[in-house]
């Protein structure tokens, strides 16, 4: 098997609690991924600008309510890169909110590509794995 | 029923669906703040129940998986303990008015922060000329005080005496307490309405949990009164509290 069928995993939340939680599971659910995570946003955008201007694809897990700069704010942030950075990138939500709001206005933005409840839950990474895989041969 | 008091009942009853809206709107942004605030440490304890029951750990990782479930409780505990605080605080029926000096309470608080007012020298400077009685609930309008004096010295501005001057008036038959300091104040660009919401933080660099603002709008307003704020980045905080000035409230 191909090693770049793995997906690297990008994780920006505020709570470091979550991130220890997402990458325990992560690396059980997904031999082989790498999970880089940040709690401060700044940190986690030069992360995404510098390493996936080559070639690297990544998915991101991006929480909502954080601050100073909400998950909103780093979407709008990440549409001002270029193009071939936002097309290496698939981004989910990652969020502890049940509302529908945050669930609708997820669905309504054109960076992301789902909405996913805490906690990250092992099939729903497998899930994304796949689908991750097969888009590398599509 | 006459003119005057067809267009009395109507301005009263204008007044009213106005108020009901704004409560609807505030428990709106309530119920989604607290679902937000209390599904997060929740999130975390089923993350991490999930870890324990499916993933073999090491002794070393079971000891921080157990140190994060005690920190997720606790986080737990706190937004319980601030809902319930907040709730006791918006059914006032049960406290008592009592005729409050608000000299006598601004000393009170200074005396209580003593230490913090003599370490960074801060001057309060109050004028209570205009009133300096209210029929109130004392222990709201200390808490009231209390979070914008500590949040004045909290949010001062570097290298500059810290300076609060707080003063009373009777516009236009109302009593209006103007509450301002020289701090390094809030940008209300881009997010002012959320300067009293719950959980909200304009400056990040210093400890504080979002809580004090809130606090002080729902005192107030359980007081029945209405506060406004003006702010200017590195100039100050001007707070305007306002209660009706009937015979009940005031006595100068």
């Amino acid at each position: 098997m191909n090693q770049k069928t793995i997906p690297d995993f990008i994780i920006i939340d505020d709570d470091p609690i979550n991130n220890m939680i997402c990458n325990k599971i992560i690396e059980h659910a997904i031999p082989g991924a790498t999970v880089q995570s940040f709690t401060d946003p700044e940190k986690g955008l030069a992360y995404i600008h510098s390493a996936c201007s080559d070639s690297k694809k990544a998915i991101l897990f991006l929480d909502i309510n954080m601050l100073p700069l909400t998950g909103w704010d780093v979407l709008d942030r990440i549409g001002d890169y270029p193009d071939p950075i936002k097309k290496r990138l698939k981004i989910f939500i990652l969020s502890s909110s049940v509302d529908l709001n945050d669930k609708e206005k997820a669905a309504d933005h054109p960076l992301v590509s789902g909405y996913l409840i805490k906690p990250i839950s092992q099939e729903k990474l497998k899930e994304i794995a796949l689908d991750y895989a097969q888009s590398v041969y599509a | 029923m006459d003119i005057t008091e067809q267009k009395k009942a109507e301005a009263e009853r204008t007044k009213m669906m106005a108020d009901i809206m704004q409560r609807n709107n505030d428990l709106e942004q309530f119920s989604y703040i607290i679902s937000h605030n209390l599904r997060a440490p929740v999130a975390n304890i089923i993350g991490i129940a999930d870890i324990i029951q499916t993933i073999e750990l090491s002794k070393e990782e079971g000891k921080n998986a157990a140190g994060y479930l005690a920190v997720a409780v606790k986080n737990l505990d706190v937004v319980i303990r601030d809902l319930n605080y907040i709730l006791q605080v918006k059914h006032t029926e049960r406290k008592r008015k009592e005729l409050v000096k608000l000299s006598a309470l601004v000393s009170d608080i200074k005396l209580s922060i003593d230490s913090f007012i003599r370490i960074d020298h801060v001057e309060i400077v109050n004028d209570f000329s205009a009133v300096d009685e209210l029929l109130t609930i004392k222990s709201y309008l200390y808490s009231i005080f209390f979070n914008l004096i500590s949040n004045s010295i909290k949010y001062r501005q570097p290298g500059i005496t810290p300076v609060i001057k707080i003063s009373t008036a009777t516009p236009n038959d109302k009593i209006e307490i103007i509450y301002k300091d020289n701090g390094m104040g809030i940008d209300l660009g881009k997010t002012g309405d959320q300067v009293f919401g719950l959980y909200k933080r304009f400056h990040h660099h210093v400890e504080g949990k979002g809580m004090g603002l809130y606090m002080v709008k729902t005192q107030v307003e359980s007081l029945g009164g209405k506060i406004g704020i003006a702010s200017e980045v590195n100039k100050g905080t001007e707070f305007r509290i306002e209660f009706e000035n009937n015979e009940q409230n005031q006595k100068t």
